[in-house]
C-alpha cells in the first residue's frame, strides 16, 4: 500500500450496529467516528458488552450474522470497505486477529501451509511454491525461529505466543494496512504478551502497519498505545492522545477504570469497585449512559444525552461535567490522594 | 526472603516435597513425562491468605489440585488440619468439608440446570445434613452475604453475568464452611470492574472470616493486594518465597520474580 506517514488510513464514520430485526431497532453500537493514521496503534477500551468487539468487527469487514451495519461507513486506504461478514468480498486493506488463536487456526493443516493459502487467496495467481517459500519469510518477519521447519508444522505444536504470531503472520502476509486486534494477548502471560506486542510494534514501525488494539485492559494499551478511544454501552465517551486520556482522564468512566486496577488499589492503600454493570442492549435510557454508576450523577445527566465534544484540541469527552467545578474539585482530590 | 510466619501449631496446610509428573501419550506410543510439580513444599496457618504466582505451564494449577485433593501426587505428603489427605486409595471426599475450590471459568463451574439457591443449598444439606427449608434459608443467607440479591436468587445461572457467578461460586464454597478456600484464577476472566467488586468480596471475606486462602493468578498485582504471602512458581518449583506487602520490582530478589514483574504493564506510558 502507498501510503505516506502520518496518512490516515483508516477512517469510521458514524458507525451505528444494530440487532437484524425487521421491525425494531435495538442499537449494539452508536455513532462511533474515529480515524486511524499510518504507523499508528490505536487502543479501544472499555468493558465486556461495551460494543468495543462488534465496532472492531465492523471495522475488520467482519460482522457476524443476526447484526447490521445501521448507519455509518469504514473507509480504508481511500476506499469504501464492507462491514458484513457475509460479503463476497473483503477489503484487502485490512486483515484481523482473534483472541484465541487455538481456535482460529486449522488444526489439520500445517501452520506454512495456511500462510500461504492466506497469500494465495489475495493474489491468485501465485504458485503453491511460490506462496510456500513467500510464507516461510512471512514466519520469518513474526520472528519465528527456524522458519522453514516451523511451517511444516501444525498448530498443536506452537504454543500460546507462537500460534498468536502465526496469526499475525497470515493476517499481515498479503500486506494490509490495518490489522485490527482484537485481544490479542489476553489469553497470555504477560511475559509472552510482550513479546506479541513488541512484534506488533515492530511491524509498525517495518510496514508502517496501522494497529488498531481492542482490550480491557488498561495498562497494557497505555504503555503501547499512541491514542485511547474508551467505548462505553455502545458509543464513545472519551477519546485523545493515551497521555491525556490515562494521566488527565475527564470522563467520570475512564476514572473509575483506573481506580479498580489493582494496581492502584496497592498505591492507593484501598480497594475501589465500580459499582452496577454495563448497561445491555435494549436498557439504554434516556440521558448518560453511564449516569446510573457516577459519582456525578445530576438531575441533567438523567434528562440530556451528553455529546461528544471536544475539551481540548484532540481530546474529546462525552459529559456533561467536564469543566466544571465539580471535577477539577475531584481532580485536586486525587491529587492529594498520591494517584 | 524475609517471611513472617505465624505460630506452628496453627498451621492449617501442610505440604511436604510433592511432585506429579504427567504422561501425555495416545495409547500407542507412551510419550514424554511432563513434570508439572517438582518437590514443592508449601504450608499454609490458620487464617493465612498465600498467593502463588507464574505462568502458564509453571504448576500452579496442579499444586492448586493437590491441595484441594483432586490430583493425586506421585510422591510427598498433603496434610490438612493434622489429616493425610491421600492416605487412602480412593478419593478421600471428607476432605472436601475442609478444602472447598472457586474455579476460574464462572460459566463452566456451576450447574446450568439447578437455581442458584438450590446450587448454594446443596452443600449445606450433603454435608451438614440440615434439612431443605433450613439449607435454603442458610443459601440466602450465603448469597447475601456475597452481595446477591433475592432476585438473583431464583435464577439459574445462564442468567447471571460472570461476576455474579463468580459469586454464587465462593458462596457455594463457603457453604461448606471450609477452612481453606483455593481460589484457581478465580478472577482472571472478569472485566476489571467486576473483579474489582470479587476482590472487594475477598477482602470483606477475609476481615470477617478466620479461614484461610490458597489464591492462584497469573496476576501478580492481585495477589499483591489481597495475599499475605506469595510463592513465585517456574517450571514446576517453587523459586521465591515473598511477603506480599513489600514486592515490588525493586525488593525482589530473585531475577524470575523481577523479570515476572517487569512484564506487567504500567498504567501510564511513561512510568
Amino acid at each position: 500500500m502507498a501510503s505516506e506517514p502520518g496518512q490516515t488510513v483508516l477512517t469510521v464514520d458514524n458507525v451505528t450496529v444494530e440487532l437484524d430485526r425487521p421491525h425494531e431497532s435495538t442499537p449494539l453500537v452508536t455513532d462511533v467516528s474515529f480515524a486511524v493514521r499510518r504507523g499508528e496503534m490505536v487502543g479501544m477500551v472499555g468493558e465486556s458488552g461495551s460494543g468495543k468487539s462488534l465496532t472492531a468487527s465492523a471495522v475488520a469487514g467482519l460482522l457476524p450474522r443476526g447484526v447490521r451495519l445501521a448507519r455509518g461507513a469504514v473507509e480504508i486506504d481511500g476506499r469504501a470497505a464492507g462491514t458484513d461478514a457475509t460479503a463476497r468480498t473483503r477489503h484487502d486493506g485490512v486483515a484481523m486477529v482473534f483472541q484465541n488463536p487455538m481456535t482460529s487456526l486449522n488444526p489439520s493443516m500445517r501452520v506454512g501451509d495456511q500462510v500461504a493459502e492466506a497469500i494465495r487467496l489475495r493474489r491468485p495467481g501465485t504458485s503453491r511454491r511460490d506462496a510456500r517459500r513467500e510464507a516461510v519469510e512471512v514466519l520469518e518477519r513474526v520472528e519465528i525461529t527456524r522458519p522453514a521447519e516451523r511451517a511444516r508444522q501444525y498448530p498443536f505444536e506452537f504454543s500460546g505466543g507462537m500460534r498468536q504470531r502465526v496469526m499475525i503472520a497470515i493476517s499481515i502476509a498479503h500486506r494490509p494496512s490495518v490489522l485490527v486486534a482484537d485481544e490479542p494477548t489476553t489469553a497470555l502471560d504477560v511475559t509472552v504478551q510482550r513479546g506479541v506486542m513488541d512484534l506488533l510494534d515492530r511491524l509498525r514501525a517495518d510496514m508502517g502497519l496501522a494497529v488498531l488494539l481492542v482490550s480491557h485492559d488498561l495498562a497494557l494499551v497505555g504503555e503501547r498505545c499512541d491514542r485511547l478511544l474508551v467505548m462505553y454501552a455502545g458509543e464513545l465517551v472519551e477519546q485523545g492522545e493515551t497521555e491525556n486520556v490515562l494521566r488527565r482522564p475527564l470522563h467520570p468512566y475512564v476514572r473509575a477504570l483506573q481506580r479498580c486496577t489493582p494496581e492502584h488499589a496497592i498505591a492507593a492503600g484501598g480497594l475501589y469497585s465500580l459499582p452496577g454493570r454495563v448497561p445491555q442492549a435494549g436498557e439504554v435510557r434516556t440521558g448518560c449512559r453511564f449516569a446510573a454508576r457516577c459519582e456525578l450523577r445530576t438531575a441533567e445527566c438523567d434528562e440530556t444525552h451528553p455529546t461528544l465534544d471536544a475539551y481540548a484540541p484532540g481530546h474529546l469527552v462525552r459529559c456533561v461535567h467536564v469543566g466544571r467545578p465539580e471535577q477539577d474539585h475531584h481532580h485536586e482530590r486525587r491529587a492529594e490522594g498520591g494517584v | 526472603m524475609s517471611v513472617e510466619r505465624k505460630a506452628e501449631s496453627d498451621v492449617l496446610v501442610e505440604v511436604e516435597s510433592v511432585t506429579k509428573t504427567y504422561r501425555t501419550g495416545n495409547g500407542l506410543r507412551r510419550g514424554t513425562p511432563t513434570v508439572a510439580v517438582d518437590g514443592v513444599s508449601l504450608r499454609i496457618a490458620q487464617g493465612e491468605w498465600v498467593g502463588v504466582v507464574g505462568e502458564s505451564g509453571s504448576g500452579k494449577s496442579t499444586l492448586a489440585g493437590i491441595v484441594c485433593g483432586v490430583v493425586r501426587p506421585d510422591s510427598g505428603s498433603v496434610r490438612v488440619a493434622g489429616q493425610e489427605m491421600y492416605a487412602r486409595r480412593g478419593m478421600d471426599r471428607i476432605i472436601w468439608k475442609t478444602v472447598q475450590m472457586v474455579f476460574q471459568d464462572p460459566y463452566t463451574s456451576l450447574n446450568p440446570a439447578m437455581t442458584i439457591t438450590e446450587i448454594v443449598a446443596e452443600p449445606l444439606r450433603l454435608w451438614h445434613g440440615v434439612d431443605r427449608r433450613e439449607a435454603d434459608r442458610q443459601a440466602m443467607a450465603l448469597l447475601d452475604q456475597v452481595g446477591l440479591s433475592s432476585a438473583v436468587a431464583g435464577r439459574r445461572p445462564g442468567g447471571l453475568s460472570g461476576g455474579q457467578r463468580q459469586r454464587a461460586s465462593i458462596a457455594r464454597a463457603l457453604a461448606v464452611s471450609p477452612s481453606l478456600i483455593v481460589l484457581d484464577e478465580s478472577v482472571s476472566a472478569l472485566d476489571v470492574s467486576v473483579q474489582a467488586q470479587i476482590l472487594q468480596l475477598l477482602l470483606d471475606l477475609k476481615r470477617e472470616r478466620d479461614l484461610a486462602y490458597l489464591l492462584i493468578s497469573h496476576d501478580i498485582s492481585v495477589i499483591r493486594l489481597v495475599c499475605d504471602r506469595i510463592l513465585v512458581m517456574n517450571k514446576g518449583e517453587v523459586v521465591d518465597e515473598h511477603s506480599a506487602a513489600s514486592l515490588t520490582e525493586e525488593t525482589a530478589d530473585h531475577p524470575y520474580t523481577r523479570r515476572l514483574l517487569s512484564a506487567v504493564p504500567r498504567m501510564t506510558a511513561s512510568g
